[in-house]
């Protein structure tokens, strides 16, 4: 059972849980997709997808965060697990737990080779990952968020941390690196 | 060369609007009581003055071995308790630290166990998720009751 079913019913606004239900299912789609896109990798996104959601229901229980300002706060829990993904080799999820249930199994299949073959092996994202690959982590992370997210400079700021001349900075620069990469 | 780096802003801008649907992925989440590793660190540090107590009884009444600071540690406690008469298996103060393995194996059962409430058949689902830490403190903790058990019936 996911958190999802766990918050229907009738307590949907009215605790936090149920709130914080609001928030995983308007937005676990979205942070998987970034998280897909950033790795190219289907498992290593679930991963850190399901880390991201359980570290920020364990900060929501500690301190709400309004609807409204919950999409930044989850690309930066996100981002910050693939930071921690970077520095450790092997990634372990330590907070998430999977249960995988048997009769599940056909649809993880089908899910995975969905994806698979909408984004990974699209050759436009192969090419556009390769390149991205060959930028500093701040550059891919400031043109993915705006370009790929669709964010706002004033959001990634507030994800980054970075200031918005920064930002603009660091997407001008990277972008160029793609287009001397992709010339050469 | 501006035109390249509007082809790249354009191909970028296309991946937004590719999406995988991921139903099937969504992860059950179930919240632990108390977390394992501020769970498994309390309980390691309850069971230490009951393990030492019982290893420096094992080495004196078994191996007959004497490490002074091991083995004078059980015998001081069975001392001060005035009615042990130096019978550590009736002191009163054994009986409490033995008491401390239990309360460490509560904190980890606390910390494996996950609870998830399944409000449409209002149902409540408890399950356990073992870890190595957890494991060891339950060990230890049989161990030293064990050790206990086999004093208490021997004598």
């Amino acid at each position: 059972m996911d958190l999802s079913q766990k918050y229907t019913g009738q307590v949907i606004t009215d605790t936090q849980a149920g709130r914080f239900g609001i928030i995983y299912e308007s937005y676990f789609s979205r942070i998987f997709n970034f998280l897909l896109k950033k790795s190219g990798n289907f498992s290593l996104a679930r991963d850190l997808c399901a880390d991201t959601f359980l570290k920020a229901f364990l900060s929501f229980q500690k301190r709400e965060v309004k609807f409204q300002e919950s999409l930044p706060w989850l690309y930066k829990i996100a981002l910050n697990e693939y930071r921690l993904h970077l520095r450790s080799r092997k990634y372990k999820p330590k907070l998430v737990l999977k249960e995988i249930i048997p009769e599940q199994e056909d649809s993880f299949l089908e899910e995975e080779q969905q994806a698979e073959q909408e984004i990974l092996s699209n050759e436009n994202y192969r090419k556009l990952h390769s390149l991205l690959a060959q930028l500093k982590e701040v550059q891919k992370n400031c043109i993915m968020l705006k370009y790929v997210e669709g964010l706002s400079l004033e959001e990634i700021s507030q994800i980054t941390g970075l200031k918005v001349g920064t930002i603009k900075s660091h997407v001008s620069r990277g972008l160029k690196k793609m287009r001397d990469i992709s010339n050469s | 060369m501006k035109n390249d780096i509007k082809e790249i802003e354009n191909q970028l801008t296309q991946l937004s609007h590719m999406n995988t649907s991921i139903t099937h992925h969504k992860e059950i989440i179930k919240e632990p009581i108390l977390l394992a590793k501020r769970a498994n660190p309390v309980a390691l540090g309850l069971l230490a003055f009951p393990m030492l107590f019982m290893i420096g009884i094992i080495l004196k009444h078994e191996i007959h071995a004497e490490v002074p600071w091991i083995t004078g540690f059980s015998e001081w406690l069975v001392n001060i308790d005035p009615h042990s008469s130096g019978n550590f298996v009736s002191s009163n103060i054994s009986q409490l630290l033995l008491g401390l393995p239990l309360i460490a194996i509560i904190l980890v059962l606390f910390s494996i166990l996950r609870s998830a409430k399944v409000n449409e058949n209002r149902e409540f689902e408890l399950s356990f998720k073992l870890n190595i830490w957890g494991g060891v403190i339950i060990i230890l903790s049989f161990l030293i009751f064990l050790a206990y058990m086999v004093f208490l019936f021997s004598r």
